[in-house]
């Protein structure tokens, strides 16, 4: 079953890359289309590099030397910066972790004990309070959050209003002073979500008929909620887990552009924008990745936790 | 209160839409000679031009007013035509697959996996690479409303497929299967009634959704340009240094904008408690 699934997903990661990389060959112009525009490089030179790339070749061939190049752990050759893929994405992933685990382990970290506040209080002032805080919040586009907050560092003489360290210091203080206001506009796109499922979830789970009989029979509050309540409860949970684990290295792209953050954001989109096909490729297809070992990571805790889906499965 | 937000919205949602109705200046006019000038609502004598500018001007004179709506009426209608769009696309073909079933249910699934397999802000930019990179200012348009539509169909064709499966099984679509109606007629009688709320639904969840990457795409340079005024390009020019030694004025567009999204977020709350929460497409 698991072994099915995951034979499932690397097929459609595979059909992802094709169907991308075919996409991409097909679309208009190259890099070295803003090559022919300059006086000083000769069409013969700009032929001569569009064969050292490859580019000449038919898409399905070039497809098929670019699976060679992921088995050798290169993900191609950016024309840009003439250097394998790979070696230009994994300090760029690193950093995108960074920034990404902070603020998704803030998020729960707050949202988690704030949900099952307002799920014990329910219908109260408490969870009245928590709701509109977590509305308001996902009412704001983190764009235009990150946009205001980085205006308003810039004017300040205390945070950083971009990058990832200075240039005298660079310290782990260092960085963690620049981790602040990117992770905090993550974490508070991220925390109404999480907060609203997990609140809901526990208010379902808690007038379940197995639930209010316990209630019934006395047993106490304290000892329903973590025992009863909280394991229905967690299925919701796990799956959203899985999505925040999908997104992983995907979902702080704004984030990362605004606050100037050297994650694979920002090279992605200096990717598209210079038509560096391969450079495009690969973070399109690392956070495809993400999301499947995401979903399939929720999938396995799923049935660890619940008896009936790992009957079923 | 939800009430008075809703017109609210569609209050705004106009006069973006008139912008020229409403903007006191031209979308490009510049007035050079008193740029980077902060908000003044009254003349001002001996200033050349004699002009108010409610938010002030930019750096190259223009009103920032002006701007914002021009910029707002770009988002707005791309918002709106991009949602349109992807869900007559995701109607036509959630209808398709399960009404067809089969092959047809399959290979259309398949490819909505294909779309579905990258999270939503790559997906668009990668939906954007392929294709060029220079446009004019309405071939930028056509193209974001372009890309955000083949990004955003895929969701709600799956889940009207499923509802076009759950309806076929109804007690009265069977009945009427079997006194010989056809599918076409099946569809539009018994089907697209069911299928209203679900994409009223999914229009409100869209919406914001939509004009928040097409704000994006401007924003990272890859969508409308410079001199056109966009959501997305006001934001990047917010990150210029010049924006330090100017004026409140510069920012109240976000702010704006803010309250923008705020209100069209309150008809999407107006879900009963308990219902599973809207996710939004940025985890996943």
């Amino acid at each position: 079953m698991i072994w099915r699934r995951v034979l499932q997903t690397m097929l459609l990661l595979l059909a992802v890359s094709a169907a991308w990389f075919a996409l991409l060959a097909a679309s208009p112009g190259d890099y070295f289309d803003l090559q022919r525009l300059d006086p000083r490089v000769s069409a013969a030179t700009v032929d001569k590099l569009r064969a050292e790339y490859g580019l000449t070749k038919p898409w399905w061939v070039r497809y098929g030397d670019w699976l060679v190049s992921v088995a050798h752990g290169e993900m191609g050759v950016s024309i840009v910066y003439n250097e394998p893929v790979a070696d230009l994405l994994l300090p760029r992933c690193a950093n995108t972790l960074l920034l990404t685990l902070t603020s998704t382990a803030l998020a729960w970290g707050l949202a988690l004990p704030a949900g099952l506040w307002a799920a014990v209080r329910r219908g109260g002032g408490i969870d009245h309070v928590w709701n509109v805080a977590a509305g308001l919040l996902l009412a704001i586009p983190e764009l235009l959050l990150g946009t205001l907050l980085v205006y308003w560092a810039a004017g300040s003489a205390r945070w950083p209003a971009g990058g990832m360290r200075s240039a005298q210091d660079g310290g782990l203080l260092d960085i963690l002073r620049h981790l602040a206001l990117p992770a905090g506009v993550l974490a508070a796109g991220l925390f109404p979500i999480v907060f609203r499922h997990f609140r809901n979830a526990l208010a379902e789970a808690s007038g379940l008929p197995f639930v209010r009989a316990a209630r019934a029979v006395g047993v106490s509050p304290p000892r329903i909620w973590l025992h009863s309540v909280l394991r229905v409860a967690a299925n919701p949970m796990i799956s959203l887990l899985g999505l925040s684990i999908g997104g992983i290295l995907s979902s702080s792209l704004l984030a990362e552009v605004i606050f100037g953050w050297p994650g694979l954001g920002p090279l992605f989109v200096e990717a598209v924008m210079t038509k560096d096909t391969y450079l495009v490729l690969a973070p399109v297809m690392f956070s495809a990745v993400a999301l499947a070992v995401g979903n399939l990571l929720a999938d396995l805790l799923l049935m660890w936790n619940d008896p009936r889906i790992r009957a079923a499965g | 209160m939800k009430h008075a937000a809703k017109w609210l919205i569609v209050g705004m949602a106009a006069a973006l839409l008139l912008a020229p109705l409403f903007a006191p200046y031209g979308e490009e006019e510049q007035n050079r000679s008193r740029a980077q000038e902060a908000p003044s609502w009254q003349r001002v004598p001996g200033t050349e031009p004699a002009r108010i500018f409610l938010l002030g001007t930019d750096e190259y004179g223009r009103d920032i007013f002006s701007r914002f709506l021009y910029g707002g009426r770009l988002s707005v209608a791309g918002g709106i035509t991009a949602t349109l769009l992807a869900l007559s696309f995701g109607l036509a073909v959630g209808g398709a697959a399960g009404l067809g079933g089969g092959w047809l249910d399959a290979t259309l699934m398949r490819t909505s996996e294909l779309f579905l397999s990258l999270p939503w802000l790559y997906l668009l930019l990668a939906l954007r690479a392929i294709l060029p990179l220079r446009l004019s200012p309405s071939g930028a348009f056509w193209m974001m409303v372009t890309v955000i539509a083949l990004a955003g169909w895929a969701r709600p064709a799956r889940l009207i497929r499923g509802m076009v499966l759950s309806a076929q099984d109804r007690p009265y679509v069977r009945m009427a299967q079997a006194m010989g109606a056809g599918k076409g007629y099946i569809f539009r009688q018994h089907i697209l009634p069911q299928l209203r709320g679900v994409i009223w639904a999914q229009a409100l969840v869209i919406f914001p959704q939509f004009v928040l990457a097409d704000m994006a795409l401007s924003f990272l340079g890859l969508g409308v340009a410079e001199p056109t005024a966009s959501w997305g390009g006001m934001l990047a020019g917010l990150r210029h240094f010049a924006v330090l030694e100017s004026h409140w004025g510069r920012v109240a567009p976000v702010v704006l904008m803010i309250v923008f999204f705020v209100l069209l977020q309150m008809p999407a709350s107006d879900e009963p408690q308990g219902t599973q929460p809207r996710m939004p497409e940025t985890i996943q």
